[in-house]
């Protein structure tokens, strides 16, 4: 009885400091890989950071600007290299399917003077005030969905999110 | 076990079986039985001794095991300061554009040092040393490399490719030591507004001084500080001013881009300027940061607040105006035109050709009083509030009577920073809100602080009297194919030594916004002591120094910042910035001719 308590108190014990000790390792396994991996985070971050401040450098705008001008012979944007969305003409093969339109859906700026009368329904009080913002006509389609097709109102939904933007952005209340 | 057995058979205990009858055990009873029981006793001490230990270790085990078993996760999440400390390695963050360019940055550079004893061939590890890094000196390595001490820096600050250059040579007795050190990749470029660091990496100049302690604070690593500056902006207003101030033999300039709706300032350039990365070569002036720290009188520039000032308080209709044919002679002052057309101006034209005797009359029709009122609502009074230690305060005249309330009418007698005459200028064509200038980027959608100084039909007339300088007045070399630009010009004479004023050292200013049918950005251009050259055919004012380079600067940012050019010359955009003039004809709009471009400019300008 005493012998065989004794024996299996002996085989706990060599057990529970086998696990011990197989535990301990581990957990110093893991911290050593923590720490390995922690090095080689900031190792990593360091290298990113290295690299951003290197990007920086080599695209500070003096040294693009002499590049571009030396090199690819660019000149600075005017206003005349800019021309507003509106004012494209519509591409032949896109605008064909449209015949059941009785003027563009979205008019180009010069053509929305003729454009106009043509919607009487459509455009609410057109003579007495036509001063339609930008905004309002890119978002003439929306207004009359049953003339609009499918691709009129995506290209309108792009043309209003392009020009909201822009004009918009900066009017705060 | 079974050894121990037989160990302990030979030797049993002794028992009161074994000495039966023995007298002289009988005899010693008393003494045996306490001999008997004091072991005993200790016995039981002892072996409650043990029990105690061992009960306490298995309780700490319990406690360590199961108890505290929520404790583990500490080293594993790396909340572990000694963890902390090995990982970091940004000590200071980083200081970014509006989109996110790299202004300033930390990185951690290695410093070569040599432990001479442990160098094993010295002339040899000095000539493929000089190899790897051409900038030093192989004899000069050498005599470190045999010098028997036990310490000798080799170079400091290598960058990452040269230290792999080093590593690469496997020479031994060579180490690095790593530091950290403030970058600033794009040089001199927004040298002002940044400011540099001390040797420690303390902030002692610009944003790295106002945002010192953010810029150290630990728990920001990765979060870097994001100015409101754009660096190509920057770069371009760099660029103009810079040859601004070559062509006309300047001694310095500089150039502002301040967003009229939010009062972030876009580019902020002083000349000269200086490498952050070399603080200590800079000379003082170089270091000067005109644009904050510097107070000029700004000259006819402030006739833009003079005439808003006049209009907002009624003293004067647009159409009303002064007899300018006689110069005034007020106490030792003789007050006279630059451009004088010995005739009744009315307000346009006052302001438009910039007479000083028609704003010194507007002005005294204001009055002192009011006139100090006004500067005072613009921010002219008060240092500008602005994140910079550099912030110079205006000088104020003590005694404001109406001499001074003449001469502050054509900008003598007041001399603030050029930010402050960017910012009152901003509320003057914005519909009249004062928002506080920052350098910090104001996040999208919140309405920027401001409070509104003058009516907005006011700053509707300021920004048609303003395009009016630019297509017919002083400032006609500011204008840009596409953009409505409007602005003042100012050419002061600095006050010299003796306290008079120097005629041949100007400071010229042009303020100008654009585009003028919706304002959106200020831009303003300071060129100090121009001379003039072939070109100007000898003038050195504003509006041959400054206002073509703010005319350039516009062309180039305008498309940058997504402002839509407009057709200038469009009836319906002439009509919409009409001014009219007393004495000239009406000018016919050709109304058949209008566009619906013309129309939604109209409709815009309407609903501002």
């Amino acid at each position: 009885m005493s012998r065989g308590l004794s024996l299996i108190a002996l085989l706990l014990l060599a057990a529970v400091s086998f696990g011990l000790y197989q535990l301990s390792y581990e957990v110093q396994r893991l911290e050593e890989e923590l720490i390995e991996m922690n090095r080689a985070l900031s190792q990593e971050r360091e290298t990113i950071g290295v690299l951003q401040a290197e990007w920086s450098y080599l695209s500070r705008p003096e040294y693009l600007q002499d590049k571009a001008q030396r090199l690819l012979q660019m000149r600075p944007a005017t206003a005349k290299d800019i021309v507003a969305i509106e004012a494209l003409p519509w591409r032949q093969d896109r605008g064909q399917p449209m015949s059941n339109m009785p003027a563009p859906a979205l008019p180009p700026m010069a053509a929305a003077p003729a454009a106009a009368p043509a919607q009487p329904a459509a455009v609410p009080a057109a003579p007495p005030a036509p001063v339609v913002p930008p905004v309002q006509v890119a978002a003439k389609p929306e207004a009359a969905p049953a003339q609009a097709n499918d691709f009129d109102a995506e290209v309108a939904a792009v043309l209003g999110a392009m020009q909201r933007p822009g004009n918009d952005k900066r009017r705060a209340p | 076990m079974a050894l121990l057995r037989r160990q302990l058979k030979p030797k049993p205990p002794c028992t009161p079986a074994d000495i039966p009858g023995s007298p002289a055990l009988v005899r010693l009873e008393g003494a045996a039985k306490q001999a008997l029981d004091a072991s005993r006793g200790r016995l039981v001490i002892g072996i409650g001794l043990f029990s105690l230990a061992f009960i306490l270790l298995a309780g700490r085990l319990v406690e360590l095991t199961v108890l505290r078993g929520a404790a583990e996760p500490v080293v594993a999440r790396g909340v572990n300061p000694e963890l902390i400390a090995k990982t970091a390695l940004m000590e200071r963050q980083s200081i970014v554009d509006r989109s996110g360019n790299i202004l300033a940055t930390n990185l951690k550079i290695a410093s070569l040092y040599a432990d001479p004893r442990k160098v094993l061939n010295p002339s040899e590890a000095a000539t493929r040393l000089a190899q790897a890094l051409p900038e030093l000196a192989t004899g000069e390595v050498q005599a470190k490399l045999i010098s028997g001490k036990s310490f000798v820096w080799l170079k400091r600050g290598l960058t990452p490719r040269e230290q792999y250059e080093v590593n690469r040579l496997g020479i031994p007795g060579l180490y690095f030591h790593n530091e950290q050190r403030r970058v600033y990749p794009q040089g001199p470029l927004a040298v002002h507004v940044l400011g540099y660091t001390d040797i420690d990496g303390k902030g002692i100049s610009g944003v790295e001084q106002y945002f010192d302690e953010q810029l150290r604070d630990p728990s920001r690593t990765g979060d870097p500080l994001e100015l409101s500056i754009d660096l190509r902006v920057q770069h371009v207003v760099r660029d103009e001013v810079a040859r601004a101030v070559e062509a006309f033999n300047a001694i310095g300039g500089g150039g502002i881009v301040l967003d009229v709706h939010t009062g972030e300032v876009i580019a902020m350039v002083s000349l000269p300027d200086f490498d952050p990365a070399e603080p200590g070569t800079a000379s003082k002036d170089a270091r000067f940061n005109r644009i904050t720290l510097g107070v000029y009188e700004m000259g006819s520039t402030m006739k833009t607040l003079n005439t808003a000032m006049a209009l907002d308080y009624g003293t004067v209709k647009l159409n009303g105006g002064y007899d300018a044919t006689h110069p005034i002679q007020i106490s030792r002052f003789t007050i006279k035109d630059d451009h004088a057309k010995k005739r009744w101006l009315s307000v346009p034209e006052i302001f438009m050709y910039s007479s000083n005797i028609g704003s010194a009359k507007m002005a005294v029709d204001v009055g002192p009083e009011r006139q100090r009122e006004f500067m005072q609502r613009m921010g002219m009074l008060n240092k500008p509030t602005i994140e910079l230690p550099e912030v110079g305060g205006p000088l104020v005249p003590r005694n404001w009577k109406t001499v001074e309330t003449m001469t502050i009418a054509f900008g003598h007698g007041l001399s603030v920073t050029p930010l402050q005459l960017a910012t009152a200028t901003a509320a003057i064509v914005n519909g009249g809100v004062l928002h506080p200038p920052t350098l910090v980027k104001r996040p999208l959608g919140l309405p920027a602080p401001g409070r509104q100084v003058i009516r907005r039909d006011i700053s509707d007339t300021m920004r048609k009297l303003m395009l009016l300088v630019v297509e017919e007045g002083t400032g006609k070399k500011a204008e840009v194919d596409g953009y409505l630009v409007g602005g003042k010009t100012g050419s002061s004479e600095k006050v010299n030594d003796r306290g008079g004023y120097n005629k041949k050292a100007n400071f010229n200013t042009f303020v100008a916004g654009f585009p003028m049918h919706n304002p959106r950005y200020i831009v303003q251009v300071m060129v100090d002591e121009p001379k003039g050259n072939k070109s100007t055919y000898g003038f050195a004012t504003a509006g041959w120094t400054a206002a073509p380079a703010a005319g350039r600067i516009i062309s180039r940012i305008a498309p940058l910042l997504g402002v839509p050019p407009v057709d200038e010359s469009s009836p319906a955009l002439k009509q919409a910035m009409y001014v009219p003039i007393p004495g000239q004809p009406l000018p016919n709009f050709s109304n058949p001719n209008v566009t619906i471009t013309g129309r939604t400019q109209e409709k815009k300008l309407a609903s501002q």
